[in-house]
């Protein structure tokens, strides 16, 4: 009687709950719920910010690595899926810094040699070269180009569909910097989409948010 | 002329696209578009580009076990140090390990002897055969003989028995016949007055 119960209100336990188990009790069982639940956004997100799926599924276990870490930071008031997100985008900045840092001291080294013989998963390269790149890998390249604040408010945008509203409490930012960082985001990102137009058909106000009431 | 004089700044258009704006904002941008080329081709390319962001796909997750492969290479890491230390656990009793190496061994030690055994047998067996399959035959033929001549004993033994226990017959008639003789012709001698 007891098993069916808790299963009901297992069953019946929002993200939030769960989170409050993992952080009082150390609710193993509800932890792997949350992580069943959230692991395949997390790597998405981190794929994306960092263009390796490899790199994106160790960031997703350092992601849930930490959220048991930090188990009794996490308020109750708040919603879990925000501090989630919050936590999976610092260690892709936290990541990409490092990488950043990497590059950097190569360069300063053997730059010349390095990048001329092998040129970075990471970069667009030449306009010749991505004309003939397939969509997917020249989009992706174009993202990555971008720098990691409006690359953020993209993915989290058209990738994960979340609300600019949203996007401002996972950032922690105002919503009015949200909009300014993505109006930059895709400026930046026509200017290196534009160039390899090839006849990629429009479909006029398609992604164009039009009121029912106008 | 107002509106193409005073572009919106770029972020207004963000909501424009997304939502999120009053409808009064709404209309007054939309005044806008329609009176400045130079906004409504921005917002064109910024469409484009949006549009075009759905080509980059990834892959679901697909196999489970390729995609933990990085947590299952230190789980079997650890399962194959504990497994050796659970086991050196296990097998420091002498006497445990004895048994366990017993009940390992002795089933397979056990049929490899049985095996062994009937080999020897059969070889033993092959050896000795003819021999085997004649010495019937001679004990068989002296049994007989032994017999015979233990049945021709005993036939003479017999034989001898009866012609005694006729001697013995005969020699008790005679007796017996003469006897009687004398017991017919016998007169008392000690009688004064004959019978008249």
């Amino acid at each position: 009687m007891k098993g069916i119960l808790g299963w009901a209100l297992l069953g019946a336990r929002t993200d939030e709950e769960s989170m409050c188990c993992v952080a009082q009790n150390d609710d193993h069982q509800e932890f792997a719920r949350l992580v069943r639940r959230w692991e395949e956004p997390i790597r998405r997100l981190c794929t994306r910010m960092t263009g390796d799926p490899g790199r994106g599924e160790d960031l997703k276990q350092e992601t849930f690595l930490r959220l048991f870490e930090r188990r009794k930071d996490y308020q109750p008031t708040g919603k879990f899926s925000t501090y989630l997100w919050r936590i999976a985008l610092n260690r892709c900045y936290d990541e990409l810094r490092r990488l950043q840092r990497r590059r950097e001291i190569l360069s300063s080294s053997e730059a010349a040699e390095e990048s001329s013989a092998e040129p970075p998963a990471e970069g667009p390269g030449p306009d010749q070269q991505t004309a003939s790149l397939e969509e997917g890998e020249l989009i992706r390249r174009a993202v990555l180009q971008l720098p990691d604040i409006y690359r953020a408010v993209i993915v989290l945008r058209h990738y994960h569909d979340m609300k600019l509203a949203k996007i401002a409490q996972v950032l922690e930012i105002p919503e009015g910097t949200v909009n300014s960082r993505m109006a930059e985001a895709l400026t930046r990102l026509s200017r290196i989409l534009e160039p390899t137009l090839k006849e990629t058909p429009l479909r006029p106000n398609v992604l164009c948010y039009e009121p029912s009431q106008t | 002329m107002f509106y193409v004089m005073n572009h919106p700044k770029p972020e207004e258009w963000v909501p424009y696209l997304y939502g999120g704006l009053t409808p009064d904002t709404r209309r007054q941008l939309k005044t806008h578009l329609d009176n400045c080329a130079d906004c409504r081709g921005e917002l064109q390319r910024w469409k484009r580009s949006i549009h075009r962001l759905d080509a980059w796909k990834l892959p679901r997750a697909g196999n489970p076990l390729q995609l933990l492969a990085p947590a299952l290479k230190w789980a079997a890491a650890a399962a194959i140090v504990l497994g050796v230390g659970f086991g050196l656990g296990r097998f420091t009793g002498t006497e445990a390990m004895a048994a366990r190496v017993r009940a390992r061994v002795e089933p397979q030690l056990r049929q490899a002897l049985q095996q062994q055994m009937a080999q020897l047998v059969r070889a033993e067996v092959e050896r000795i055969s003819p021999a085997a399959l004649k010495q019937p035959g001679n004990q068989t033929e002296k049994l007989l003989a032994d017999y015979i001549a233990v049945n021709d004993a005993r036939a003479e033994q017999l034989q001898q028995f009866c012609l005694n226990l006729e001697h013995k017959v005969d020699t008790v008639a005679v007796n017996t016949a003469r006897e009687f003789v004398e017991l017919a012709t016998y007169h008392p001698p000690s009688a004064n007055h004959p019978p008249q």
